[in-house]
């Protein structure tokens, strides 16, 4: 019984370290492109879908940027792009209207790279 | 003494319960053994009552099995089924829905601008001017609150400023870099510039000129049941966005409004209103004498009448 516990709480902290380590977050925009440096104009290792999961590497982002690992790339992604929830994305929800349009590769990667150079912003009534 | 002669006889007991138990284990392991060589197992109640050959007669059971509650049971199987069944179907239509008017825009700007990358020329490395967070100040300072903007600086002359159509409570602006640095704009002058885009975006003056009678029956409805459908009408929108941008631009009317509009808005503030009038003096002044600008005034008529508009008239004064 002892030996049960300990397994038990042995196994229990592994997958909590585990957790702290790296957090899973996911894309929000319709395409979003992973950089190979912390830079907009940086090399784009590659480019993934709506609510793809990213695993962080690092869990504050610096200057707006995440360290992330998708796939086999490790690169970085803007902070603004990721969400730590599931996402309503617009592919999703018009599946089979997305499809139709039939975006080509090259498309993708601009959209991507489109919410790079986006100058975002909300006005708000707390900020006054 | 006595202490060891307890210890001793704990130990002889303790052996003898061993010895005891792995004898009875080993009765038991063998009587199984003997049990599975030499036995065949034993018969079921149901083999029991019916022989081999004998079809089994389930009207017999029948009372057993209603008092085992297994109709109830299978019933209630079958409904779960039959709803995940129909959940499923649900699913499978609703992947069929063409969105509604509250979530197209966003999506048909956004492919408009990536569809005109090569004349837009965004896809650059740009100095950082703080355009954003100035242009947030400036609208909550004049009262325009709960707005998502996207900027996106374009490095091309031909297309100055201009808002896109987006989803609700959200605006697109595109900026010309070259526009800003030949008319050598300030941030409030941007800001002003990006609010009387904004003031179109909400009058619907470009939605009214994309949207078609075709296409608005078609949003928010479902083509599951029409293989055949075709986003072609979805596209012509796209060119619609080129007609109205490279083209068309607005009429007098409606700049007529929008500056009457501006007028009103910056009228409680006249510093801002005069750095207003002045940006519209700077930019008739570049229209009237950079031919990159000459399309200007096509797309936004005319400069030198807003400045018309927006002095006061002689009962004002």
């Amino acid at each position: 019984m002892t030996k049960r516990i300990f397994f038990i709480i042995s196994l229990t902290l592994f997958f909590s370290c585990e957790v702290l380590e790296a957090r899973v977050m996911r894309l929000k925009n319709i395409f979003g492109s992973v950089h190979k440096i912390a830079d907009e104009s940086s090399e784009v290792l590659t480019v993934i879908a709506c609510n793809h999961p990213v695993k962080l590497l690092n869990r504050k982002a610096e200057i707006g940027w995440h360290k992330v690992k998708v796939g086999k790339h490790t690169g970085f992604m803007h902070q603004r792009m990721l969400s730590r929830r599931k996402v309503s994305c617009f592919q999703d929800r018009y599946t089979k209207f997305f499809e139709k349009f039939n975006l080509k590769v090259e498309q993708t990667y601009f959209w991507g790279k489109l919410y790079d150079n986006y100058l975002v912003g909300k006005s708000e009534v707390s900020s006054r | 003494m006595r202490f060891w002669f307890n210890r001793i006889l704990l130990f002889i007991s303790f052996l003898g319960a061993f010895a005891f138990y792995a004898q009875s284990n080993t009765n038991v392991r063998g009587l199984a053994n003997t049990d599975s060589k030499t036995k065949k197992p034993p018969e079921t109640v149901f083999q029991k009552q019916a022989p081999k050959d004998e079809v089994l007669n389930f009207d017999s059971i029948k009372e057993v099995i209603k008092n085992d509650n297994l109709s109830q049971h299978l019933s209630k199987t079958q409904k779960k089924k039959a709803e995940a069944k129909k959940k499923k179907e649900a699913g499978e239509v609703a992947r069929y829905i063409i969105p509604d008017e509250g979530s197209l825009y966003r999506f048909l700007s956004e492919l408009w601008i990536i569809k005109n990358v090569s004349i837009l020329k965004w896809d650059f490395k740009k100095p950082d001017y703080g355009i954003e967070i100035y242009f947030k100040d400036f609208l909550e300072k004049i009262g325009i609150l709960n707005l998502k903007f996207k900027i996106l600086l374009v490095n091309t002359p031909m297309v100055t400023h201009f808002a896109l159509p987006s989803n609700k409570s959200e605006a697109i602006f595109l900026l010309s870099l070259p526009f800003i640095r030949t008319l050598d704009l300030t941030k409030l002058e941007i800001s002003l510039l990006l609010l009387e885009d904004l003031l179109r975006i909400e009058a619907d003056y470009f939605k009214n000129h994309l949207v078609s009678k075709e296409v608005k029956a078609l949003l928010g409805t479902n083509f599951h049941n029409n293989p055949e459908f075709k986003v072609d009408p979805f596209l012509g929108i796209l060119k619609k966005y080129d007609d109205l941008i490279y083209e068309k631009g607005f009429s007098f009317k409606q700049q007529f409004t929008v500056t009457k509009k501006m007028d009103r808005i910056l009228k409680g503030n006249l510093s801002l209103w005069n750095r207003y009038y002045l940006l519209i003096q700077k930019i008739k002044d570049l229209s009237d004498t950079n031919y990159l600008y000459k399309h200007h005034v096509k797309i936004y008529p005319s400069p030198e009448l807003q400045l018309n508009w927006l002095k006061p008239t002689e009962e004002q004064k």
